[in-house]
């Protein structure tokens, strides 16, 4: 009788679920779409095609975006402001280069605030829509709003 | 991974043919209120069961040393439901359980009962869209401990009513990804209608 008492024991112990909304990880940007058409690769699609990649690394409300290349890194520290399945970020720093200057985009400030919506699809896709704000990538572009982005966890 | 599907239902399929004229055979509905739960992952995702359509259950039951103890081959189709905070979602799983039960007295109304499973994905629906065990990041298999009670409504003497109810959980992390963690804890309900095979039972 004592292994089922123990086995019920063990049963009992350590289940629980945290209620919080955060995106804590790694995310690797795969895909950008403007109104329903593909991201434009001279502009919202620019840092996900011909070599480059973009992550976006979240810690809590603070997230780094890096821009990368293989002979240059470009990224910029963001706050987000969490509201249920909603993110508003906020740039409060110019872009920073790795080397220095390596990049057209190098100490650009971005002034724009987004809200976006965010929806994860299993364990290991975010999906990103602009609900509010310009995004930037795609009317910079040339293109419209809204942005939907998907990104892969690459890392927690 | 189908080789050892394959294998599991090998066994099984001889281990009901060499006991079936001792086993008690049991068919009846399963329901499972899952609730999956993370380490790394807890602070993403608001995890929270939900109760999905009920599978079935098809189970065996061969009494060993004597007649108060029991071990029991089940076969279920059981679809587990839970919502991850962003979608509803419901995986069903073909499950293999290997149960000891232990009845407490003589008339066989209560048991406790531990053992394990194996549980092979069929399909999974977020919101009711098909997608792969894979987009979702999950392995199409778990394995795991269970335990529970049994409450046994004997009609006469070669039938009853068994509700058996487990609580299981995965022993290895289901997600795909290495270094993600993933488990299942499930409450199963089964509801069924038992038929007893054993001739001396039956004599009495």
């Amino acid at each position: 009788m004592r292994i089922f008492y123990f086995i019920f024991l063990l049963l009992l112990l350590g289940c629980s679920a945290d209620s919080t909304s955060r995106l804590d990880g790694t995310w690797q940007i795969t895909s950008i779409t403007c109104n329903g058409q593909p991201g434009s690769p001279t502009g919202a699609a620019l840092f996900i095609s011909n070599g480059w990649r973009r992550y976006i690394t979240i810690n809590g409300s603070k997230a780094t975006n890096y821009f990368k290349s293989d002979t240059c890194t470009i990224y910029i520290e963001t706050n987000i402001n969490y509201a249920q399945n909603q993110m508003t970020i906020n740039f409060p720093t110019s872009t920073t280069c790795s080397p220095a200057a390596c990049h057209a985009a190098c100490g650009i400030i971005i002034a724009t605030t987004p809200t976006i919506n965010f929806k994860l699809i299993g364990l290991n896709k975010l999906i990103n829509t602009t609900v509010q704000g310009t995004d930037d990538a795609c009317t910079s572009g040339g293109q419209q709003d809204p942005m939907v982005q998907i990104s892969e966890r690459i890392s927690e | 991974m189908n080789y050892f599907k394959f294998i599991v239902v090998l066994i099984f399929i001889i281990f009901c043919k060499s006991l079936i004229s001792k086993a008690d055979f049991t068919l009846g509905l399963a329901g499972s209120y899952s609730t999956p739960y993370t380490a790394g992952l807890s602070s993403t995702f608001n995890f929270s069961p939900r109760y999905s359509v009920p599978g079935a259950a098809l189970l065996f039951s061969m009494p060993v040393k004597n007649k108060s103890h029991e071990l029991e081959l089940g076969l279920l189709y059981i679809p587990r439901g839970f919502s991850d905070g962003y979608s509803n979602v419901v995986a069903t799983y073909i499950q293999f359980d290997l149960i000891y039960r232990f009845w407490l007295g003589g008339e066989k109304n209560w048991a406790l009962q531990a053992g394990g499973y194996y549980a092979g994905g069929v399909d999974i629906k977020l919101d009711g869209n098909k997608i792969l065990f894979s987009d979702y990041g999950l392995k199409s298999s778990d394995f795991g401990i269970s335990a529970g009670f049994v409450y046994n409504i004997k009609l006469n003497n070669n039938s009853s009513i068994v509700i058996d109810n487990r609580v299981s959980y995965s022993v290895v992390s289901t997600a795909a990804t290495s270094g993600q963690d993933f488990w299942y804890l499930n409450i199963t309900n089964i509801i069924g209608y038992r038929f007893n095979f054993d001739k001396e039972d039956i004599k009495k």
